[in-house]
């Protein structure tokens, strides 16, 4: 069976940790630290076909989303790596003459609906019978069972491929927010009055792009309290030249009917078209719809994830820092005070406009669809696999 | 793109950053409790993770490159928790472990750290227990540093505090032990002076305010973060000057040899950030409420659990195998649960059971298969694994580590209760007590505030005396116990395990004579530990029996830490006298423990009590016992001054021009007149010998601290004020030295002929003047204007004959000239 070199086994805590200890600023950071993981575990450990190296990519998934536990980053990277290898594993099997993408795409999802049956039926059978199956796949003709393409497919074949696909990938998310920022002039337009919630990086670039393009525009920016990242946002943006107001969390309401148009980044972004993102997104989202205001969402595909929100407890799906940023610690010696600071909210899909992705802009009730080209739907139950996995 | 490699890579060019742990307290009073509990200090549970776990993460998150622990005792326990943990395998290279077994002070660790030779870069050093928790990144310390050098060449060290907000009594994590005034230039951070002592005032010497371009600025009580930033060449000063054992006498001593050696220290304040050194048991429960509270974020229980993967200790190192003896004590580190997080701070580590009509409120940990039943009460606790907590209890602002039993309606407020402890039902513990490891408590019982209840046999500590409430006759087997214990301790350190499991088959036999039913309950085991200071000259004796696992003579009797383990400042015990007197002895303790408690702590208002404390401080003095009545208030303060200048003169072994002018400083300030001026200062230096900090060095006979303090500086005060050629002045040092001695027959009186001698062969006092004093004196007698005592007798007689001796001396001196 497939097996971890060492030296990724420490790749990988040691990548775990760096996201635990807030190294990566940014969230393409921590896309292409996983991408350059998955590919170093590709690339070292040892693996004979297909199947094997999925499984062997599937039982690692949740020890690399270990540390972020509201982001789904390294879950979606991970899905997406997994469907790649399929992808390529289809394109082997039936030759390369088998036609343009979109057919091949449209094979896999095909594919994905018979396999979701199949598999989930043989899920427990074929943990145990793993070796014995394969040698009696290797003799069985090329079916239409997924398992048995992908068992088909040796290393030999597969990697350098693979790794083609890999290196385009990573590419494709280095470029996935400049792809996103370059339809800012059709979301912004002359002496438009833009609101946005804090510090994105995507949202920032996307300002950055417009303002290039010397669209002449004004940008309210409420400050995310108790982060203030939305000073950091303000200062980037005024360097631009681009006319810069702050306003506190608080006046979001007030200020709400002079707004054009929202503008906001995402930290995921959920298959019925949700958000989790910073708090105070939800009554900035709120606010929008009582005054008809549209609310755009810039999301790269990585952030795009087959998942809904686990549950509507507040707890489960955010995090909470230290209430340093709200009281000082000299002020709390009484034990009786007690202080909360969620960093995420969720915001449901009824109060988005537009998501703004790589491509092109899209409903939130499309997202499903999107979803399901990029991913394979055997891969969506990897979340579970992991709160099995803490049981 | 950014690389996605490790974010250490980017150091890697320039220079290992490094980062030196001294994982020692060197206080007795918390390595003797922690001696109780088999677990050192850096290894105590915080949060389902060792203490030492946070350092390393937020050393990890700094950018730290390799990690130097120096470990004194427990090196064995330290090594196989680092063995066995992650950290080896995540991190290879990043940990190196030095024992130093031998290390009495932090001194010598970096002295031992020195004979390695592993350091030439800056490091940091972090002190005091080497456990610090902060969320900010300390790397900039680095360039901070570096940018000191920059601008002084001499700059070797630069400390680090963190500014507080608040007056730094209402501080939460300020303890009496992180007393500190620093005076500072206010431009460049430079430290000028640096004083932990507790002082009701601070001298600034006038030079500095009269120094070009430097504008003073004082810190008082910032928090002490422990962390030093250090040149290579701070090895090489404690190498040479083996007279520093602390940071503070290091900073004292090259601050004051600055103009000699030419070295200097900086300082850096952070304004902002988390930032807890935790070195007494105080310290440690705040540091676990605090995680609890998220203070410390990112390093908060459910990140740190999940970062350490799950695994067995399947990789042990076969070349060692003494490492899996100690495996029983910190097994629990080696599996790590996952930890939930939930509403109002509770955490929630793997598979435990809950009962549904518990009431757990908030800031509450709770380990792996504990059980709470109905009606418990939670808030603010720290339950480890395997716990079973008994219906209705009551359990507040405590910490409560593995395999403990709580039985049923018990209440526990601020205390510590390790590994293994069973406590029945209807207990009652107060604030601030340990319940050491196996120790039983039984029903009914009430323990009051700051008991510390053992019950091991072990005793480790050169200065513990357990006090038990028997005969002597009892307790003298007692002794060989202890002594025998400390022979099987010494002999065989290294497998502490096995001299456990002999331990506890003492521990059956003498249960009846350890365990101390009163204390405990008839059904209960353990027996109270209690610190009896060396001052007790009973003591001494049965001190040097044993020591904390080292066997060689402890002769350079380690010094009394001034602060207990809960950081508490210990307030010197006027024993001497009261030693002979079992009652009183037994009642003066509790004295001193209640006026501890009402020291500020929680609770902001009682800062007043502070100065109640420091008014009583001033009562005890020995010299205003002494002092006459009818002496003005103000030149009894001025004596009382004069007496502290010469004591810190004689500690601190300052020049003697320094101390006159300091001297002289004095006299305006109190206005007092030449003639009390000149009394004054005879009494104090004849009182000097009196004062604890002289007399606790050493020798305790009063004749030999005496003259200690006359070697060093004292008689040279005399030589000064007194002139020998003027009759006035020598008249009434020996007047001055005549009416202590009456007051003062015991110690001084009878000492009479070897003060006298001493001065007179110092060429203090001329004899002229002694024998013309001596007549006068005689004469006063003889006309009845002076009644001798009974008591007092044995004082003329010893004068008289010195003066005899001293006319015989000159008669012959006489008859050589003649015959010449």
């Amino acid at each position: 069976m497939a097996r971890l070199p060492t030296d990724v086994e420490t790749e990988i805590d040691r990548f775990c940790n760096n996201i635990k200890q807030n190294t990566y600023t940014r969230s393409v950071d921590i896309a292409l630290a996983t991408i350059y993981i998955l590919k170093k575990l590709i690339g070292e450990s040892k693996w004979s076909n297909a199947s094997e190296l999925i499984t062997l990519i599937r039982s690692q998934a949740h020890r690399l989303n270990q540390g972020q536990p509201v982001d789904s980053i390294t879950f979606n990277i991970t899905r997406r790596i997994l469907k790649l290898i399929r992808e390529v594993s289809v394109r082997i099997i039936h030759g390369k003459n088998e036609g343009s993408d979109i057919s091949l795409t449209l094979q896999a999802v095909l594919n994905d609906r018979t396999a979701t049956s199949t598999i989930n039926d043989e899920d427990h059978t074929e943990e145990n019978l793993q070796p014995k199956k394969q040698q009696t796949q290797n003799n069985i003709t090329e079916t239409n069972s997924i398992n048995n393409i992908e068992g088909g497919v040796s290393v030999l074949r597969l990697k350098p491929e693979l790794m083609d696909d890999l290196n385009w990938y990573s590419s494709e998310i280095e470029l996935s927010v400049k792809n996103l920022s370059q339809q800012a002039l059709a979301h912004i337009h002359a002496n438009e009055l833009i609101l946005t919630l804090g510090y994105s990086y995507t949202v920032e670039q996307f300002f950055k792009y417009a303002a290039s393009k010397k669209r002449q525009f004004h940008v309210f920016i409420l400050e995310h309290a108790p982060f203030f990242t939305g000073h950091k946002m303000a200062i980037n943006l005024s360097q631009l030249n681009i006319p810069v107001t702050v306003v506190t969390d608080s006046a979001v309401f007030a200020i709400m009917a002079r707004v054009n148009k929202i503008v906001i980044g995402t930290r995921s972004l959920l298959a019925n078209g949700g958000l989790t993102a910073k708090s105070g997104t939800y009554n900035l989202a709120l606010a929008a719809k009582h005054y008809n205001v549209p609310l755009l969402v810039c999301a790269p595909t990585y952030k795009f994830s087959p998942t809904y929100l686990p549950s509507f407890d507040p707890v489960m799906c955010n995090s909470f820092p230290s209430p340093e940023n709200i009281l000082s610690y000299e002020s709390i010696f009484q034990s009786s005070l007690d202080i909360v600071v969620p960093m995420h909210d969720y915001v449901p899909p009824e109060l988005v406009t537009l998501i703004i992705g790589s491509g092109m802009g899209n409903a939130p009730s499309y997202v499903y669809r999107i979803v399901s080209e990029l991913y394979s739907a055997e891969d969506n139950d990897l979340e579970r696999l992991q709160k099995e996995s803490l049981k | 793109m950014v690389k996605p490699t490790n974010i250490n890579s980017d150091y890697r060019e320039e220079e290992r950053l490094t980062c030196v742990l001294v994982l020692d307290t060197f206080n007795n009073y918390t390595n003797e409790i922690v001696s109780h509990t088999s677990l050192p200090l850096c290894l105590w549970p915080v949060d389902g993770r060792p203490l030492l776990d946070y350092t390393i993460h937020t050393l990890i998150r700094s950018g730290i490159q390799e990690i130097i622990l120096l470990a004194t005792s427990y090196s064995y326990e330290i090594r196989s928790y680092i063995m066995n943990s992650h950290w080896l395998q995540t991190y290879p290279k990043l940990i190196r472990f030095i024992p130093c077994k031998e290390a009495r002070s932090l001194g010598d660790c970096l002295k031992d750290l020195e004979q390695e030779n592993i350091i030439n870069n800056h490091f940091i050093l972090l002190y005091g227990n080497g456990t610090l928790i902060t969320n900010e990144k300390l790397n900039n310390l680095f360039n901070i540093h570096k940018e000191n050098i920059k601008k002084d060449k001499n700059c070797i060290m630069t400390l680090v505090y963190r500014q507080l907000d608040s007056n730094h009594f209402e501080h939460p994590s300020y303890t009496d032990d992180q007393h500190l005034c620093i005076i500072r230039d206010a431009n460049t951070y430079r430290l000028y002076d640096y004083s932990t002592e507790y002082l009701d005032r601070y001298e600034i010497s006038l030079d500095l305010l009269e120094k070009p371009n430097v504008t003073i600025e004082t810190l008082y009580c910032p928090l002490d973060c422990h962390v030093a930033v250090c040149s290579p060449d701070v090895l090489h000063l404690f190498k040479d000057n083996f007279d520093y054992s602390t940071i503070n006498e290091f900073v004292k001593g090259i601050v004051r040899d600055e103009e000699i050696a030419g070295h200097t220290i900086y300082s850096y304040l952070y304004e902002t950030g988390y930032f807890l050194s935790v070195h007494n048991l105080r310290l440690y429960m705040k540091a676990t409420f605090d995680i609890l509270r998220r203070w410390s974020y990112p390093l908060v229980p459910e990140i740190i659990a999940s970062m350490h993967k799950q695994q067995l200790s399947t990789i042990t190192n076969p070349t060692l195998p003494q490492i899996k003896l100690n495996d029983s004590y910190l097994s629990f580190y080696n599996i790590c649960y996952p930890i939930i997080y939930d509403k109002h701070n509770i955490y929630k580590q793997g598979d435990i059971q809950l009962d549904r009509l518990s009431n757990i409120q908030q800031d509450v940990f709770i380990g792996y298969k504990s059980q709470i039943l109905s009606g418990v009460c939670l808030r603010s606790s720290l339950i480890g694994q395997s716990c079973i907590i008994g219906k209705n209890t009551k359990i507040e602002n405590s910490i409560i580590w593995n395999h403990v039993q709580i039985g049923e309606n018990c209440i526990i407020k601020n205390s510590i209760i390790c590994d293994n402890v069973v406590i029945r039902n209807n207990v009652q513990i107060d604030k601030e007590c340990i319940l050491c490891k196996n120790v039983i408590i039984g029903t009914n019982v009430h323990l009051n505030q700051h008991m510390t209840i053992i019950a091991s046999n072990s005793i480790t500590s050169t200065n513990v005396v357990d006090e038990i409430e028997i005969d002597e006759d009892i307790s003298a087997p007692l002794k060989n116990v202890k002594r025998s214990n400390s022979k099987q301790r010494s002999s065989s350190t290294m497998s502490s395990e096995k001299s456990v499991s002999e331990k506890s088959i003492s521990l059956s036999i003498e249960e009846t004579i350890t365990s101390n039913s009163d204390l405990v309950g008839i059904d209960g085991f353990g027996r109270q530990l209690s610190f009896i200071s060396t001052h007790d000259d009973q003591t001494k004796p049965i001190e040097h029996t044993d020591d904390d696992d080292d066997d060689i003579n402890d002769n350079d009797k380690s010094q009394l830490n001034a602060f207990d383990a809960w950081g508490y400042r210990i307030e010197p015990i006027e024993n001497r006298d009261l030693s002979h007197d079992d009652e009183d002895n037994e009642i003066k303790p509790k004295q001193y423990r209640l006026s501890n408690l009402k020291k500020p702590s929680d609770q902001p208002s009682d800062i007043q009590s502070e100065d109640e404390n420091s008014e009583i401080d001033d009562s005890e003095d020995p010299s205003s016992e002494t002092g006459s009545i009818n002496e003005t208030n103000d030149v009894s303060e001025f004596q009382q001054e004069v007496i502290r200048t010469l004591e810190r003169a004689y500690r601190q072994k300052l020049h003697m021009e320094n101390i006159i002018v300091e001297l002289n400083m004095l006299k305006p300030t109190y206005d007092v007149s030449p003639t009390e001026f000149d009394r004054s200062i005879v009494r104090a230096v004849f009182l000097l010998p009196f004062e604890k900090k002289i007399s606790n060095s050493e020798t305790t006979n009063y004749w030999n601290s005496l003259k200690l303090t006359m070697d060093q500086i004292t008689q040279f005060i005399l030589k000064n004020y007194m002139k020998i050629t003027n009759e006035q002045s020598q008249i009434s040092l020996l007047n001055g030295l005549d009416s202590i001695c009456l007051k003062h027959i015991q110690p001084i009186g009878e000492r009479i002929v070897n003060i006298l001698n001493y001065l007179y062969e110092n060429d203090v006092i001329d004899e002229q003047w002694i024998l013309q004093w001596y007549e006068n004196k005689q004469k006063k007698i003889e006309n009845n204007e002076l009644i001798i005592k009974p008591e007092e007798k044995i004082y003329y007689d010893k004068l008289k004959q010195f003066v005899e001796w001293l006319q015989n001396a000159e008669s012959e001196d006489d008859d050589q000239d003649d015959e010449d």
